[in-house]
């Protein structure tokens, strides 16, 4: 017999993953014989190649037999290292199948809750049209403070702390900072969000933290209403926190938004405060460049750590930053 | 603020229970946080927060007003006699001498007084209030303040020297102890109340220990003035004291207040401490407001804001209600004018938020706006950051977040830590610098969980870095990928090995295929605090990318680290410059391939991936893969060399290889490295 094809036959390929498959299937030493005598029997599948191989021309015989050689110490490992195994499982070994045993679990990593957070809220207003915006940490005055209607040396600075830098830049204390640089880009319609970090010299507690994360948002066209603010921010935290969230919207003030707003829901008996609002105020508009008779709009923001908190009960902010892997894999 | 319920009933009913009250005037944006009893007689105490934007809340009346406005009832103000008829004190002198920090400033010298003895109401409701009555003057100054929202100050008139009043600036240097007893040296920007010869006040801020009430007090002088919001918050700044005095004038008290607070606390001077005389008003400056300003409302522009059409008459009704005086100037304008205690309200934006507020937020339907779709600008660079996290979780990483904010602690003093971005006032000396890496981050995450018992902790993050550029600050998104102790879980069937640097360049190398790169290479790189040889520059085309390596051991030392560490950062900002994210699809091999290995043995100095370079090179485009797959020293192979292997794929695109073909290629490449490499074979 003389081959007719460059390429030995029958392929070797397929009779491997037959080996593969079936060392995998060993579960008893009675097994690990049939498996012996089946390819590396007298009359075993590996056996008989040898002979098939005398039959080869000798160009052929080089390369067939290397690879043949190959499989057979692959074959001859597997039965020695199954033959451990099944050694090493004591009574195992001659009993049956034990279904109890774990299986092996693949490698398996985790996205950071604020990261799963921040996307969650971002996909909900991706989905209403709104895009997202990204903008610096370290901030002017003029984008933090001034264009935000919050004036120097006026009691609504305080509940604003900053850090600041050594070249009289600040961490921005609020994400509201990308919607200005956002405005000062672009002409309306808008619409955007912006996650990030911000800074606020707070002490730190179970609840406070002088990093964490902000959701902002901004939706400025001719025409959108104090009635749209309402009818998006009740959508939103509908699908975030369920189709039965009961929400109420409590009049509140910031510098930078009028009519302002606090959003709470119901949580248990009572409500809790979860974003704040309002429509942008004239004086933003005007900061920005764009002329407050022919634009409106809202804009809101969200702590981010404070949502993941609550939706996963989470009693302490600072397991966010600790990043305890036993904290993490809690989040897959 | 404390606010009793017992003394809200003094200028407005409030109709029970209290819960509901408390509730309406919540949704109307006078939040009352807490409900609680007080005092001895039935007292109920709201605990409300106040925004900043309404100082006329900070008051008794302020707060029954609201309740008047969202109950739609009555209102009954105290109405002393704001003009009385007395006569002036003999020989006293006033002078005002900045009337931008002080507009107007009032006094009375009273003399005599016969009783010191505080009324119980009074007590109770100071107490209710969480204020302790201390002398019934003081009481009665305070009781004023938490009833009308006007601070006031009493001196002891005989501690006057040369019964002059004068409201000027401080003195440099010049010294004043205040009442509770701290001396505070004071500053040319601070306004004082002075006598003849020194500063017997910080202005609205807080009265001296030398001139103040005491228990031998019999005559006294009163002051109630307006202070210029400004000076006072600057003063109270430069001191951090902050009083109820301090609190009202910074956010601007009602300037009419400051006859109507005067005249009620001689009201209730005259009642209670029974003096002998009571002078007539001592006046400096004006008043600051005196016309009410006005604000046109348009009706449509109403509408229009809010996406509500009210009915005319509700919103003059509830503007009235709100003590504002309406005239409707058209079917489509309103005339409103705003009375004193009133400053927030300037524009018509501010009128439409008391019209949506007052009737509501909650009665305001709900609407979803419809709009045109528009394009999304910079989704690549928000796909690339999705990517990524993907891709690492899904190799078995977890993300971490840390603090951008860091010590000096692991930073190189030459490089990182002079370009880092430094914090005038931090926190704690812990915090103060923006990283300009994140490898302490990363390092101390290690730390931690290694503490825990993890054996494996692979680590990654996706966050900014920041330099200091000269004047100005960069950021710079990175993703960093911290790699230590066993590369994946030991199981019951399969053992484990300790994570390498090739572990961490692999997944890195594969990272990038998966983003579209594949003109990636390394270059060997020295970097402080990571360990040389052993760490190497990542780059695309000429361009540095990021680095990978092995914490150098000094590092590792700091953070009480024994395994080792490999840590990457890679520039997502610049990478996303090579990103591509079409996908082409290139035919899938039809001819077979054949494999053949070639084992030789260099000098540990050459270069494995140079040879697989060369192998590439010498295939005459049949070679399908150069696989590295197996490195070899000691044993027979001698000192200073090494065994490396490689499989070679050899395939063609356009006919099947015949074996002999492949085998004299084969033979050629070996006999080209063995010359080009100085090579052996084993």
């Amino acid at each position: 017999m003389h081959p007719v094809s460059p390429l030995p036959q029958p392929p070797l390929s397929e009779l491997e993953a037959e080996v593969k498959s079936r060392v995998g299937s060993i579960q008893s030493l009675e097994d690990l014989e049939a498996f012996r005598i089946a390819y590396l029997g007298k009359k075993g599948k590996i056996t008989a190649l040898f002979e098939y191989l005398k039959s080869l021309a000798s160009e052929e015989r080089v390369s067939f037999g290397r690879e043949l050689n190959q499989l057979k110490r692959f074959t001859e490992e597997s039965l020695q290292s199954k033959k451990q195994e099944l050694g090493t499982q004591g009574s195992k070994a001659s009993g049956s199948f034990d279904e109890t045993l774990p299986g092996i679990h693949p490698l398996v990593g985790t996205t950071h809750p604020i990261s799963q957070t921040i996307r969650e809220i971002s996909r909900i207003f991706e989905r209403i049209g709104f895009e997202i915006a990204e903008g610096p940490e370290i901030e002017t005055e003029f984008h933090n403070f001034t264009a935000l209607n919050i004036p120097l040396d006026h009691p609504s600075r305080d509940s604003f702390d900053t850090f600041y830098t050594a070249t009289k830049q600040l961490l921005r204390s609020q994400t509201s900072t990308v919607q200005i640089r956002v405005m000062q880009n672009r002409q309306p319609p808008l619409r955007i969000i912006a996650p990030g970090r911000v800074y606020r010299p707070d002490a730190v507690d179970a609840s406070h933290s002088f990093m964490f994360h902000q959701i902002e948002g901004l939706m400025v066209d001719e025409s959108t209403t104090f009635s749209d603010l309402k009818g998006i921010l009740h959508f939103v935290l509908r699908e975030l926190f369920g189709s039965e969230t009961k929400v109420r919207f409590r009049p509140h003030f910031f510098p930078f938004t009028e009519p302002s707003v606090e959003v709470d829901i119901r949580w248990g008996k009572g409500w809790l405060e979860i974003l704040g609002a309002g429509c942008v105020h004239p004086n933003v508009f005007q900061a920005v460049g764009y002329d407050p008779k022919h634009v409106q709009g809202f804009a809101f923001g969200m702590g981010v750590e404070r949502i993941a908190m609550l939706r996963c009960g989470i009693p302490d902010i600072r397991l966010f930053y600790e990043n305890d892997l036993r904290f993490l894999r809690q989040f897959p | 603020m404390k606010i009793s319920t017992n003394w809200l009933k003094d200028f407005v009913a409030l109709k029970p229970p209290l819960e509901r009250i408390a509730d309406a005037l919540t949704m109307a944006g006078l939040e009352v946080k807490k409900m609680e009893p007080a005092g001895q007689v039935r007292d109920t105490v709201f605990e409300v927060e106040i925004t900043t934007n309404r100082p006329d809340w900070l008051s008794h009346v302020g707060v029954a007003r609201e309740i008047a406005a969202v109950e739609n009832v009555s209102l009954r103000m105290p109405s002393p006699d704001t003009a009385p008829i007395r006569l002036l004190p003999a020989g006293w002198k006033m002078d005002i001498k900045d009337l931008e920090a002080c507009p107007y400033y009032t006094g009375v010298y009273i003399e005599g007084m016969t009783s010191t003895q505080t009324p119980d109401f009074m007590k109770e409701r100071l107490l209710a209030c969480d204020l302790r009555p201390i002398h019934l003057i003081v009481d009665i100054t305070n009781y004023v303040l938490l009833e009308l929202g006007q601070p006031l100050h009493a001196f002891d008139a005989d501690l006057i020297r040369g019964q002059e009043i004068q409201i000027r600036k401080a003195k440099q240097g010049e010294p004043l102890i205040i009442i509770d007893g701290s001396k505070i040296t004071l500053d040319p920007h601070d306004l004082v109340i002075a006598d003849h010869d020194r500063a017997m006040a910080l202005a609205g801020v807080m009265g001296g220990k030398d001139s103040g009430i005491n228990d031998q007090t019999r005559n006294l002088f009163l002051e109630s003035a307006y202070f210029h919001p400004r000076g006072i918050r600057q003063s109270s700044k430069r001191y951090g004291i902050s009083t109820d005095s301090s609190y009202r004038f910074e956010r601007r008290v009602d300037p009419e207040g400051v006859d109507l607070g005067r005249e009620r606390a001689i009201e209730l001077i005259k009642q209670y401490a029974k003096p002998r005389f009571i002078s007539g008003v001592l006046r400096a400056g004006r008043k600051p407001t005196t016309a009410k300003s006005r604000i046109h409302l348009s009706l449509s522009a109403l509408e229009k804001t809010v996406g509500f059409k009210f009915k005319t008459h509700q919103v003059i009704s509830i503007l009235a209600r709100l003590g504002l005086e309406v005239k409707q100037d058209s079917t489509e304008s309103l005339n409103v004018s705003i009375p004193s205690f009133r400053s927030d309200l300037a524009k018509p934006i501010d009128l439409i938020e008391e019209v949506a507020r007052i009737y509501g937020f909650d009665n305001i339907p709900e609407h979803l706006p419809a709009r045109a779709p528009h394009p999304m600008q910079g989704m690549s660079r928000l796909k690339l950051d999705d990517k990524t996290r993907e891709y690492f979780a899904g190799i078995g990483f977890h993300e971490t977040v840390t603090f951008s904010l860091i010590s000096s602690e692991g930073l190189d003093p030459e490089t990182d830590l002079k370009k880092a971005v430094s914090i005038v006032n931090p926190l704690n000396k812990e915090l103060t610098r923006m990283r300009p890496t994140l490898l302490p981050s990363l390092l101390s995450v290690i730390k931690k969980n290694h503490a825990a018992g993890e054996k494996r902790i692979p680590i990654f993050e996706v966050a900014s870095v920041y330099s200091q550029q000269g004047n100005l600050p960069a950021e710079e998104k990175v993703l960093a990928v911290a790699l230590s102790g066993y590369w994946k879980q030991k199981s019951w069937l399969d053992p484990t090995r300790t994570a390498t640097f090739y572990d961490l360049k692999g997944i890195v190398e594969s990272f990038f295929e998966k983003l579209g790169i594949h003109t990636y290479h390394f270059l060997s790189l020295e970097k402080s605090l990571l360990e040389s040889p052993g760490t190497e520059t990542i780059r695309i085309g000429d361009e540095a990318v990021g680095f990978l390596g092995k914490v150098a051991s000094v590092l590792l030392q700091k953070w009480d680290l024994e395994d080792a560490v490999y840590y990457a950062e890679v520039s997502l900002a610049k990478l996303l410059r090579h990103v591509r994210w079409d996908r082409r699809f290139k035919e899938v091999p039809k001819y077979p391939s054949a494999d053949r290995d070639l084992a030789v043995v260099v000098k540990d100095s050459e270069r494995a991936g140079e040879i697989a370079e060369e192998i590439r090179k010498l295939g005459k485009g049949w070679i399908a893969a150069v696989e590295f797959f197996d490195l070899f020293q000691g044993g027979r192979i001698p000192k200073g060399f090494k065994n490396l292997a490689f499989r070679i794929t050899y395939q063609s695109a356009e006919r099947t290889l015949v074996s002999e073909e492949v085998q004299t290629l084969h033979t050629e490449i070996a006999e080209t490295i063995v010359r080009k490499f100085q090579a052996s074979f084993q």
